[in-house]
């Protein structure tokens, strides 16, 4: 069925927080579309692990939000002829009342969701070869929505907004920069939400089920390759209609 | 030679004879979809092989003809799996400046029509099934004289988000494209003699070029693809970052 190829080809790709969760699935997706896929998370032994199940991939220690990180991660890049593709993925998911939310925590979120994007992006502008690369930027329904947890929202919706300056920004570059939008995909992370209150909120998604790894990993593959290639600035939701 | 058909993805394409229609068509075929290609003239620069295009010329806008394709397309193939609604007319002008004649037509083509179409598809269609509509950025960012054509794809737009809504828990996925400006011989014409249009639609693309039928085909068969499985109520932008960069100056 022609739906799937080798669409990323010796590509070299990056996903942050790829240890488990969308971003491994992505990390395996890519690795069988033929990317060269860089492993990148804070949590050293899943991620190793990982990738070395994955043909010609590398792990890569990472916290998101320290610059001297990225810096390596240019340098080791640029030595490889550099990076086509970069799924800012890692985030954290924490959400707390208003009330609860205290400045310390706030930063935190920012630092890991806000600024790991930020310098998501300045690595692929400084490590990009000519010919461009595609970017995809995790947000979520929290960044289409006031949902539960002022933190991760402010996050989210500024990482929809980042996406439509750097695409326009980095268009002469030839690099795509994109966000998406999952719901209520089943994952670790959603271990923050309760089972009760995941099965209740589950009944009001139109398609009546909550997302796979799988679903949200085809769409960041999507917007990874040429297909999508006049696709920038652009933001899509995955969640089975909730946000409709 | 195209991969051979499964049987369950039967798509009728409407407007399939040129443009995002044809690339629509033919995408879907290599991807192993049967089209029934609806049009009122003959697909342009037709393949060598057709097989797995079937051709059904008629207007829409005839009051009988939107159910009779339905039906005859049903009788063919005993199924209906995806529906395209991309058939949908330009020519609107300012609002002081349209007549009746002119609001009645596009709206009806480019709102009515698709409307309709859905109205009898989903009536027939099974779980799995799914509905594409063809609307436009200009949904999102305003241009000069579009008026009702403007208003017609804002409705589709909306129409789509709702039927998503509504569907989804009998397993149809309803999601829109919004193309930007997309290449045809009209729009080549008009990049070369106004320079206006030049401003607006190339140098106020981040991409600095317009869309392709073929860039709109992929997405529409992306979304028509079991890799979509999970996406419904979408409007997917493909404009080269138009809608979301200030005005060229």
């Amino acid at each position: 069925m022609p739906d799937r190829s080798k669409r990323l080809d010796g590509h070299i790709v990056v996903v942050t927080g790829a240890a488990r969760g969308i971003g491994a699935q992505t990390a395996r997706q890519a690795a069988a579309e033929g990317a060269r896929v860089i492993v990148s998370d804070i949590q050293r032994d899943a991620g190793e692990k990982l990738a070395a199940e994955l043909p010609d991939a590398r792990f890569f220690p990472h916290d998101v939000g320290d610059e001297g990180d990225w810096n390596k991660l240019t340098e080791l890049c640029r030595s490889e002829g550099g990076v086509h593709g970069l799924v800012n993925n890692a985030g954290i998911y924490d959400p707390r009342l208003i009330e609860d939310t205290d400045v310390a925590f706030f930063e935190r979120n920012v630092r890991i969701n806000q600024l790991g994007t930020l310098l998501g992006i300045q690595f692929v502008q400084k490590a990009a070869p000519a010919e461009g690369a595609s970017i995809v930027n995790l947000s979520s329904l929290s960044g289409l929505r006031g949902t539960k947890g002022i933190a991760y929202t402010a996050t989210k919706w500024a990482v929809r907004g980042m996406t439509r300056t750097a695409a326009v920004e980095l268009a002469p570059r030839k690099i795509r920069v994109n966000s998406i939008h999952p719901a209520f995909i089943d994952t670790p992370m959603l271990s923050a939400m309760s089972r009760q209150h995941f099965e209740m909120r589950q009944k009001s998604i139109p398609l009546g089920r909550a997302g796979t790894v799988e679903d949200v990993a085809n769409l960041i593959i999507f917007l990874l390759c040429d297909d999508s290639s006049y696709i920038t600035g652009s933001e899509t939701a995955i969640d089975g209609g909730l946000s409709a | 030679m195209p991969p051979a058909a499964d049987p369950s993805r039967i798509a009728i394409v409407t407007g399939a004879a040129r443009g995002i229609g044809r690339a629509t068509a033919l995408r879907l075929r290599s991807n192993g979809w049967s089209i029934v290609a609806i049009d009122q003239s003959p697909m342009t620069d037709l393949p060598d092989d057709l097989s797995g295009i079937d051709e059904f010329r008629c207007d829409l806008t005839d009051s009988a003809a939107v159910k009779n394709v339905v039906a005859l397309a049903l009788e063919r193939y005993g199924r209906i799996d995806l529906l395209v609604n991309n058939a949908g007319i330009s020519g609107a002008k300012p609002v002081h400046e349209t007549d009746d004649e002119n609001l009645a037509r596009i709206m009806e083509v480019n709102f009515t029509v698709p409307f309709r179409l859905s109205r009898e598809v989903l009536k027939v269609m099974q779980p799995g099934g799914g509905i594409i509509n063809v609307a436009s950025v200009v949904n999102f960012r305003a241009t000069p004289s579009t008026s009702t054509y403007t208003a017609s794809k804002a409705a589709l737009a909306g129409l789509t988000r709702q039927m998503a809504s509504e569907y989804g828990p009998r397993g149809i996925r309803c999601n829109a494209v919004a193309p930007g400006l997309v290449e045809t011989t009209l729009t080549a014409d008009k990049l070369r003699c106004d320079a206006k249009f030049r401003r607006i639609w190339v140098d106020g693309t981040p991409w600095h070029r317009l869309g392709r039928p073929e860039d709109i085909a992929a997405a529409i068969a992306f979304l028509a693809s079991p890799d979509a499985e999970f996406i419904n109520g979408h409007t997917l932008v493909i404009d080269g970052g138009w809608s979301v960069a200030a005005p060229a100056v």
